[in-house]
């Protein structure tokens, strides 16, 4: 069936459209748009333009990932930091972000780093209340075991609240590829002279339909190889967030203890603090 | 008045910090620290904001938008729900649909406009119906996700007890589903708002994306300045009052996409 449906689908639209039972002219048969499509990503615009589309996205990307996070988490933390930025985000995130278009065309020209920043800001606002939203819901019972062992400040920030956090990290950080995208190609298609949007945009005005369906296509499957490489990258912080967690006594200094003593304590060995059973 | 007493010395930080921001810009542009050509006075904005107001073109272009919202979010609505429901139930069709819409669904929705314009009359429907597009694929996704995640304890215990068919759907089935058909139709509303601004930056002549837009090409800071605030106040309103609309009326679930 998963295979049925979509092949009988394109089938139909074949037919109906070497028969002319809907125009052919605006609805190309899907083997002419494949064959459009294999020739000019190979020798044509196609290939070029995507990859313009491509660093665009690579370098909004880059700009949004890592002060989101950081805004994300240390917002988290932070409750005045908090309290203090949450009217922005709350104010800005529900906004379509190509509304940042026009002002960003003033403020820096015309130019790639407007239509850049437009993607950007797209993704940052997904990641910072994702991040923030992984801070805000983890297992208390985690942080409260990790302070039961003594850790805190950078340590506990480290060990738990961090690993407690990456998968809504990641989650966002998805997200937010995935906006960025939305809103680069929505900026192609309205001010920019290039790239795939731009590309549809120009078939459009021009009819040319395949080339049109050809960039519409591509742009369906433009996500899918970073989406994965994320998904990837997402895995291995995974395993080993999952075995920090096993290890959480690892991660917490020992009890502190009074006097010298503790300096030949048995559980000075941080595997086995002396007080495990405490809190069974 | 205690009660507004201690909702401030609580939450200060929140209403200081943007009441500090625009007290800065005011002054930063007034000393001409930031240039007012691009960062207008925040008082200006506002008497541009009530002049706009005043002479009836915001109405015009926010009622227009809202509108469009209306129509489209109606039409995502019916076909997603009815499309997830069926998704939901028939395992077929959902194994059928299920790749023909994961190669759909990520094309950024301003791409259908070209594509539409071809399918139905373009003009407003075309509008309309681009902008329903994401709305419907986001509705129809969680419908079908809603109906997943019953229990089937529930569902085989009804089954049990003699309920199948209409029954069965319309006191195990939909009501089970009911709290994500609700997260979706909320972040369809708040996409379907997205979308329509988009759209009409591209394609219109009248609602709050042309505004914004024309102000732009036109170079009347103070009224694309005025125009954001409008639809940032349109978003706030959407989201936040569904939500709060939400919690009134389904109060035994928690959100999932809680922002």
């Amino acid at each position: 069936m998963a295979v049925l449906l979509p092949t009988a689908l394109l089938v139909l639209w074949e037919i109906c459209s070497r028969f002319a039972v809907v125009p052919p002219r605006y609805f190309p048969p899907p083997t002419t748009v494949g064959w459009v499509l294999v020739d000019r990503v190979v020798a044509g615009d196609l290939g070029a333009q995507s990859l313009v589309t491509l660093a665009r996205l690579g370098s909004a990307f880059a700009i949004a990932a890592l002060p989101g996070v950081l805004l994300g988490l240390l917002m988290g933390v932070a409750r005045p930091l908090r309290d203090a930025v949450e009217p922005y985000i709350a104010f800005i995130f529900p906004v379509p972000k190509i509304t940042l278009l026009p002002f960003l065309l003033i403020i820096l020209g015309v130019g790639e780093p407007a239509f850049v920043l437009t993607g950007a800001t797209s993704a940052f606002f997904q990641i910072v209340i994702s991040t923030l939203g992984g801070v805000q819901t983890m297992d208390p019972r985690l942080l409260e075991v990790g302070r039961n062992y003594g850790a805190r400040g950078a340590r506990l920030f480290w060990k738990i609240i961090l690993p407690a956090a990456l998968p809504s990290i990641f989650t966002g950080l998805r997200l937010g590829l995935g906006l960025a995208l939305v809103a680069l190609v929505a900026v192609e298609f309205i001010a920019a002279k290039s790239g795939l949007g731009h590309l549809v945009y120009r078939h459009w005005q021009m009819l040319s339909t395949p080339e049109m369906y050809a960039a519409f296509a591509l742009v369906g499957y433009r996500l899918r190889p970073l989406s994965a490489c994320l998904e990837t990258t997402a895995r291995v912080p995974f395993t080993r967030f999952f075995r920090s967690l096993l290890d959480v006594r690892a991660a917490c200094k020992p009890p502190r203890t009074r006097g010298a003593a503790s300096a030949r304590a048995p559980w000075s060995d941080r595997r086995s603090p002396r007080c495990t059973g405490s809190w069974t | 008045m205690r009660a507004l007493g201690r909702w401030l010395t609580e939450h200060w930080i929140a209403v200081g910090s943007p009441l500090l921001l625009l007290v800065a810009w005011e002054w930063a542009s007034a000393t001409g620290l930031l240039r007012e050509a691009f960062f207008p006075r925040p008082s200006t904005i506002a008497a541009h904001l009530r002049q706009l107001a005043a002479d009836g073109t915001l109405w015009g272009h926010t009622a227009m938008t809202l509108i469009r919202i209306g129509w489209a979010f109606a039409l995502a609505a019916v076909l997603g729900v009815s499309v997830g429901l069926a998704m939901g139930l028939w395992r077929r069709l959902r194994d059928g649909l299920d790749p023909v819409f994961a190669v759909i669904y990520p094309i950024p929705s301003v791409l259908f406009l070209p594509f539409v314009s071809f399918l139905v009359p373009p003009g407003e429907i075309a509008l309309v119906v681009t902008t329903a597009v994401t709305s419907f694929f986001l509705i129809a996704f969680t419908t079908t996700q809603g109906v997943r995640q019953i229990d089937r304890l529930v569902v085989e215990a009804a089954v049990h007890y003699g309920a199948r068919g209409w029954r069965l759907f319309a006191t195990v089935l939909l009501p089970g589903a009911l709290p994500l058909i609700f997260t979706g139709l909320r972040l369809g509303l708040g996409f379907a708002l997205i979308v329509v601004v988009a759209v009409e930056i591209v394609a219109a002549s009248r609602g709050l994306g042309a505004l914004l837009w024309l102000s732009w090409q036109i170079l009347k800071i103070e009224d694309m300045y005025a125009t954001f605030f409008v639809i940032a106040f349109l978003g706030a309103l959407l989201s936040y009052g569904l939500a709060a609309f939400r919690a009134r009326l389904l109060p035994w679930v928690q959100d999932v996409a809680e922002p």
